[in-house]
């Protein structure tokens, strides 16, 4: 039986679309020359601070259902603060242990939302 | 009449004006800190409105949008750094100002400008939105498939410095949309066999990744990051009667041309900010600023969003469907200005004085927000992974400079556009130009033909002044 639309019509075109545009570009700075913006100045990124950071992120979501939301939130601000500027450590502790019990508090006895609570669960926690 | 009373009752509810008043709290403060931006901080509230009436999670949302919308100016007036492309505008006239010490004045202005405009468009909105209503009733898929082909024909408006690149960014954007199952024969595409994708990407997440997550990463990518001292100055006296009716006449002006422009059906909120951005970048000194992409018509794509998770269906039936809900919406928008108004109004030293909040210790937080509300969304850490992901290509794309606007056009509008066109298909019996025959449907692709024509012609404009300011520098 013939098929009103072909299958996989829509991903099939704007696959050819993304294909067609990235072909015409790749031809169009072939004769142009190089465009500026296409080339990832690394020397304006700091790649250590952007990889840690990108590390902190994502270590801290796999982390979450293990360790619980407060212990690995509390550490994750933590670091992240450190990261991104230099303040006093009883600044940025008091403030990433404030932030965590504010967030959790809304969310979790509020927006009655169940946080992971990781091994401290066994404690009811 | 009837649906405009049963909508004054519903907003008679002390918890609905508490929500509004925070609402407006929180965005007139995120909208005043840079680097924060009304999508974002849509996008974050979200997770906060799940356990709220409809009423009362949209009002709360609106109330985020129009305090970010007037935050955003404050900082355009105070320290000329706009927080969003709307907003450069003021910051063109309102710095020179704060320069001169007179800072208050242009404030209060803005707040006063942003009240009238408002209450325009609510006011014919109430006037013109029943018409609306009666001719949606006549809508079928080919209908609805033309006005999302009529939504996405903006893009080369949203472009920014390139075409090309925006049209690249809608096509990923729709590719991304067709994850899940087949609309027509059930088939699962790009699933990965991973039952989380069967009923594809979901919008929240997605957005939430390629706005806020996309930021963090660019905070803590740090050097390219221009960082601005944030010394704001509100200063000198507030505006005098006479200046006030000096300026009405410009202000109604522009409330009646946002207001027209406005209310064309999908995106026109879009254009519609796009003609006052237009002329922002025509005659801006720093063209530099702007092909960063619009973000007030993302702020429109979150509160639809918004409205879908809470049950409205939205679309031009809305007001048939809920006319009670719209209509005190519209009310609540009065209302929410109102508040915004006289935050501006008053407030606005205050304002200026909470928003000296440290980067350091602000993006920390945005982080775990992030995590925290792309969790509550399903209760689930699959969210979590999708909005982290999205926010690699986000950080990408901008670096590269391809503008993440078309991209989430194509996202919302693609299930919309792929749906629509396969159950008018069906109806047709495959045949596509019988889609012509139907006069609405003929008449959206006519308007969508001339809306992108015109939205080419902004870009032109737009790359116009970019290379103008290039070859000066």
């Amino acid at each position: 039986m013939k098929l009103l639309i072909p299958r996989c019509l829509f991903p099939k075109i704007f696959a050819w679309v993304l294909v067609l545009i990235g072909l015409w570009r790749l031809v169009f700075f072939m004769i142009k020359g190089t465009d500026k913006n296409a080339v990832l100045n690394v020397e304006q990124i700091d790649m250590i601070k952007l990889l840690a950071g990108t590390v902190v992120i994502f270590a801290y979501v796999i982390l979450l259902p293990l360790l619980g939301y407060l212990i690995t939130t509390t550490v994750s601000i933590f670091l992240l603060i450190y990261l991104l500027g230099k303040p006093k450590v009883q600044t940025a502790l008091l403030c990433s242990l404030a932030a965590t019990v504010v967030i959790w508090t809304v969310f979790d006895k509020f927006l009655h939302v169940p946080l992971p609570s990781g091994f401290l669960g066994i404690w009811g926690v | 009449m009837e649906s405009i009373l049963n909508g004054v009752q519903l907003l008679f509810d002390p918890s609905l004006i508490l929500f509004m008043f925070v609402g407006v709290g929180i965005g007139i403060i995120v909208g005043a800190l840079p680097g924060l931006t009304d999508p974002m901080a849509l996008g974050l509230g979200i997770p906060f409105t799940f356990g709220m009436e409809p009423l009362h999670a949209i009002l709360f949302l609106l109330g985020i949008h129009f305090g970010a919308l007037y935050g955003g100016t404050i900082t355009a007036i105070t320290i000329n750094t706009p927080g969003i492309p709307a907003a450069a505008a003021t910051a063109m006239d309102g710095y020179p100002l704060t320069q001169k010490g007179k800072s208050r004045k242009a404030l209060q202005m803005s707040a006063l400008s942003a009240f009238i405009g408002a209450n325009i468009s609510v006011l014919s909105l109430v006037i013109f939105a029943p018409l609306l209503g009666k001719v949606a009733l006549g809508f079928g898929p080919s209908e609805y498939f033309a006005l999302g082909l009529f939504g996405l024909s903006v893009v080369a408006a949203v472009a920014g410095k390139s075409l090309p690149k925006a049209v690249a960014a809608a096509a990923l954007g729709i590719l991304i949309s067709t994850i899940g199952t087949d609309p027509l024969y059930g088939a699962e595409r790009f699933t990965f066999g991973s039952f989380n994708l069967y009923t594809g990407i979901d919008l929240i997440p997605a957005l939430i990744g390629l706005f806020a997550v996309s930021e963090i990463l660019a905070q803590l990518a740090g050097k390219a990051r221009e960082e601005k001292k944030m010394e704001h100055r509100v200063e000198g006296q507030g505006l005098t009667p006479a200046e006030v009716k000096n300026s009405f006449k410009t202000i109604l002006k522009g409330g009646a041309i946002g207001t027209f422009l406005g209310a064309l059906p999908g995106t026109g909120a879009v254009i519609a900010s796009f003609f006052s951005y237009n002329e922002a970048v025509r005659s801006s000194k720093t063209p530099e600023n702007f092909g960063k992409g619009e973000l007030d018509g993302v702020a429109a794509a979150i509160l639809l969003g918004a409205f879908i998770l809470h049950g409205i269906r939205v679309g031009p039936d809305l007001f048939v469907t809920s006319g009670n809900f719209v209509y005190a919406m519209f009310i609540g928008i009065i209302i929410l200005e109102i508040m915004v108004f006289l935050a501006g109004w008053y407030g606005s030293v205050w304002i200026a004085k909470i928003v000296r909040i440290p980067r350091h210790f602000l993006f920390p937080v945005i982080t775990v927000l992030v995590v925290t509300g792309s969790f509550a969304l399903n209760n689930n850490l699959f969210n979590v992974w999708v909005t982290l992901i999205f926010g690699l290509p986000g950080f990408l794309m901008l670096r590269f400079e391809y503008p993440l606007p078309p991209l989430l056009l194509g996202i919302i509008l693609g299930p919309i556009i792929e749906k629509n066109f396969c159950l008018a298909m069906s109806a047709t019996n495959g045949q596509p130009l019988q889609f012509l025959t139907r006069p609405i449907t003929a008449f959206i692709l006519t308007v969508a033909l001339v809306s992108m024509y015109f939205s080419v012609k902004i870009h032109r404009q737009i790359q116009k002044g970019l290379n103008a300011k290039e070859t000066i520098s």
